[in-house]
C-alpha cells in the first residue's frame, strides 16, 4: 500500500453519502446533467476552511446518520445542516476546522435543519474523474464507483499531510454569518422571456410556496398558488422541448412550479417562467419539505454581479 | 437561449445544428456548453471570458452575417448526413407492437413498415445521456404516452410516443411504446480515457432497417432473461 494515502472507511453510509466536486461542465448537449455538490455555498466554505484547492473532492451527507473510521491523522471541516457531529464523544464545531486522529470515529446525527453537510479533508479526497469530475450522479451512474452512493466498508483515500502548513489555530466561520436553514427563504427569480405572459405576476410574487414531499436532486417542487399564462401566449407557444439550466422555474400543467436542481434534466417540455440564481438555488437545497418559500424579482445583472463575486471569492484563497 | 422561426421545424432543427457548429468553431472560448434543441439553442456563457450581455451583441451580429451565407456554410465539417439503424421488431423484444398498432388500427407488419421506411431527424438530445428524439413520425403512428410509465424499459428499446421515436440508450424509467430493439451500442463513456462515444448528433438524420433475431444477436443484441 502505498505510505503517503491516509484511508477513511465507512462505517454506517447513512441515507446518502456521496464524493462530489462542482460538477461535470460542458457535457449538457450530450443529455449528462452536471451534477456535483446541492449547496455550493457550503461545500466551499468546506474546502476554503481547509485551505484546499477549490474543486477538490469532499464528501455530500444528505440528512447525516452517517459514521466513518479514520485509519490516519488528518484534519477535517464539516460544514452544512446544524447536526450534532461527534469525534468519538467529543462534540465537533462545525464550520471549522478540526484535528483528527488515527482510530477516531466521526459520526453524524439526525440534522436538526437544512439537508445536507459536506466533510472536506485536507487535500480533498483522492477520487478518479470521470468526464474531468469526480460527482456522483446515481441515476445516470456516472462517477466512481459507477456513480453509486457510498456503501458500508467503502474505504476512500486522502493524500496524507506531510507538511506542517496548517495553521496551530483552528480556521472559524463566525457563526452569525451561517446561513440559517430554517428561516423563509425568499428566492431570487431573474424573471425569463415568458414572464411577461405570467398571469397575476403581483400575486405570484406576495405567495407564500411550501415544499413538497417529492423533491430532490433533480428539481424541488412548491405548493401553493397555481402559476398560470394568458391565454393567448398559451395558444401560440410551441410545445418543443429546450434546454433548461439549474434555478429554471418551470411550471407543470397543474401550475405547481418546479425549480431545476443540481441533477437536473438538460432538456425540459414544460413553460418557464425564469430562473432563480444560482445563490438562491444553494440556500433551497437545504431547506426540507413543509418549509416555505417566496420570489422576489432581480435584475439579471444583479443577480450575476453576485455569482461573479461568489466566484472571485473562492476561487482567490 | 436562441429561438429561431422557419416554416418548417425540420428546417429550424437543420439550422440551429449548424449554429451550432458555427459557435463551436467562432466563439469556441466564450461559452461552456451549447444544448440544441428542436428550434431552440441554450448557451452557458463562459463567464470568466465575456459577459452576457457582450457574448449576445456579438452572436446576433454574427448570426445576421451567418444567415446572409448560410448556402456556403452548409455542412461545414462532417455531421453524419445518415445514420442507419438496425432494429429487431420481433414480438419476443417489442413488448408494446401489437397493442399500439391496435391503438393506431394498424397490422403490427404495417406499424413496423412505416415506422422504417423514412427518415427522422435528430431533434434534441435529453432525458438521459445520449438519448435522441427523433422527428417526426408519420401521423399514423401518433399515440399518447402509455398511461403510467414503466419503471424499467431495457437498453435499446425502440420506442415511440406522440409524434417522435427514440432508442432508450441505456436501461432507464420510460413511458414510450416499446415496439423493437436496437443492438448497437449509442451511447458510452470510456472512463479509463474520459471518452464518449455518442452516435446521434442534433441535425444528423437517422434511418432505420428491420433484421431478423440472427442477425440481430450477430449484432451484439440481448435478448431479455
Amino acid at each position: 500500500m502505498n505510505d503517503s494515502n491516509g484511508r477513511v472507511q465507512i462505517k454506517k453510509a447513512g441515507t446518502q453519502t456521496t464524493l462530489q466536486d462542482s460538477g461535470r461542465v460542458g457535457f449538457q448537449h450530450l443529455g449528462i446533467t452536471p451534477g456535483g455538490y446541492a449547496d455550493r455555498h457550503a461545500a466551499s466554505w468546506a474546502n476554503a476552511l481547509l485551505g484546499n484547492q477549490e474543486n477538490s473532492p469532499l464528501l455530500e451527507i444528505t440528512l447525516g446518520q452517517c459514521e466513518l473510521y479514520f485509519e490516519h491523522d488528518s484534519v477535517i471541516c464539516v460544514t452544512g445542516a446544524e447536526c450534532d457531529v461527534l469525534i468519538n464523544n467529543r462534540p465537533m464545531t462545525l464550520w471549522c476546522s478540526q484535528k483528527i486522529q488515527a482510530g477516531e470515529i466521526l459520526r453524524f446525527g439526525f440534522p436538526y435543519t437544512g439537508v445536507f453537510n459536506y466533510l472536506s479533508i485536507a487535500r480533498g479526497f483522492s477520487s478518479p474523474n470521470v468526464l474531468n469530475s469526480c460527482a456522483s450522479v446515481i441515476r445516470e451512474k456516472l462517477g466512481p464507483n459507477n456513480g453509486a452512493a457510498l456503501k458500508k466498508n467503502d474505504w476512500l483515500k486522502f493524500t496524507k499531510n506531510q507538511s506542517t502548513s496548517f495553521s496551530k489555530s483552528a480556521l472559524r466561520f463566525a457563526s452569525r454569518y451561517r446561513p440559517d436553514y430554517a428561516s423563509h427563504l425568499e428566492l431570487n427569480l431573474i424573471p425569463g422571456f415568458d414572464w411577461e405572459n405570467v398571469e397575476e405576476k403581483e400575486a405570484f410574487l406576495q405567495q407564500e410556496y411550501t415544499i413538497a414531499q417529492n423533491t430532490n436532486k433533480m428539481g424541488t417542487r412548491l405548493n401553493g398558488m397555481p402559476i398560470a399564462f394568458t391565454e393567448e401566449s398559451r395558444k401560440k407557444r410551441e410545445a418543443y422541448s429546450e434546454g433548461v439550466s439549474l434555478g429554471t422555474v418551470q411550471i407543470p400543467e397543474n401550475g405547481q412550479p418546479i425549480i431545476l436542481g443540481a441533477e437536473h434534466q438538460t432538456i425540459g417540455g414544460y413553460p418557464k417562467v425564469g430562473c432563480i440564481s444560482k445563490l438562491s438555488y444553494y440556500q433551497l437545497a437545504q431547506r426540507r419539505p413543509g418549509q416555505s418559500v417566496s420570489f422576489s424579482l432581480v435584475s439579471r445583472d444583479q443577480a450575476q454581479r453576485q455569482w461573479l463575486r461568489f466566484l472571485r471569492f473562492f476561487s482567490s484563497i | 437561449m436562441l429561438r429561431i422561426h422557419s416554416n418548417t421545424i425540420e428546417e429550424s432543427i437543420d439550422t440551429i445544428a449548424l449554429l451550432t457548429q458555427y459557435l463551436h468553431t467562432d466563439f469556441n472560448e466564450d461559452f461552456i456548453d451549447a444544448v440544441p434543441a428542436f428550434n431552440t439553442v441554450l448557451i452557458y456563457v463562459n463567464l470568466s471570458h465575456t459577459t452576457p450581455e457582450a457574448f449576445r451583441q456579438n452572436l446576433l451580429y454574427h448570426v445576421a452575417a451567418f444567415s446572409a451565407e448560410a448556402p456556403r456554410l452548409k455542412n461545414p465539417r462532417d455531421i453524419p448526413v445518415t445514420i442507419s439503424l438496425p432494429i429487431y421488431y420481433g414480438p419476443e423484444l417489442a413488448w408494446d407492437l401489437q397493442s399500439a398498432a391496435g391503438k393506431c388500427g394498424l397490422s403490427g407488419a404495417e406499424l413496423i413498415k412505416i415506422h422504417s421506411e423514412q427518415y427522422y431527424h435528430v431533434c434534441a438530445i435529453g432525458f438521459s445521456p445520449g438519448f435522441a428524439y427523433l422527428g417526426f413520425t408519420d401521423p399514423a403512428l401518433h399515440l399518447a404516452r402509455r398511461s403510467s410509465p414503466r419503471t424499467h424499459v431495457p437498453k435499446g428499446a425502440v420506442a415511440i410516443a406522440e409524434n417522435q421515436t427514440a432508442i432508450y440508450p441505456q436501461a432507464s424509467p420510460g413511458g414510450w411504446h416499446i415496439i423493437g430493439r436496437c443492438p448497437s451500442t449509442l451511447f458510452e463513456v470510456q472512463e479509463s480515457n474520459s471518452t464518449i462515444l455518442c452516435v446521434f448528433e442534433v441535425g444528423a438524420k437517422v434511418k432505420f432497417y428491420s433484421v431478423s433475431l440472427e442477425e440481430y444477436i450477430a449484432l451484439g443484441g440481448q435478448l431479455d432473461e
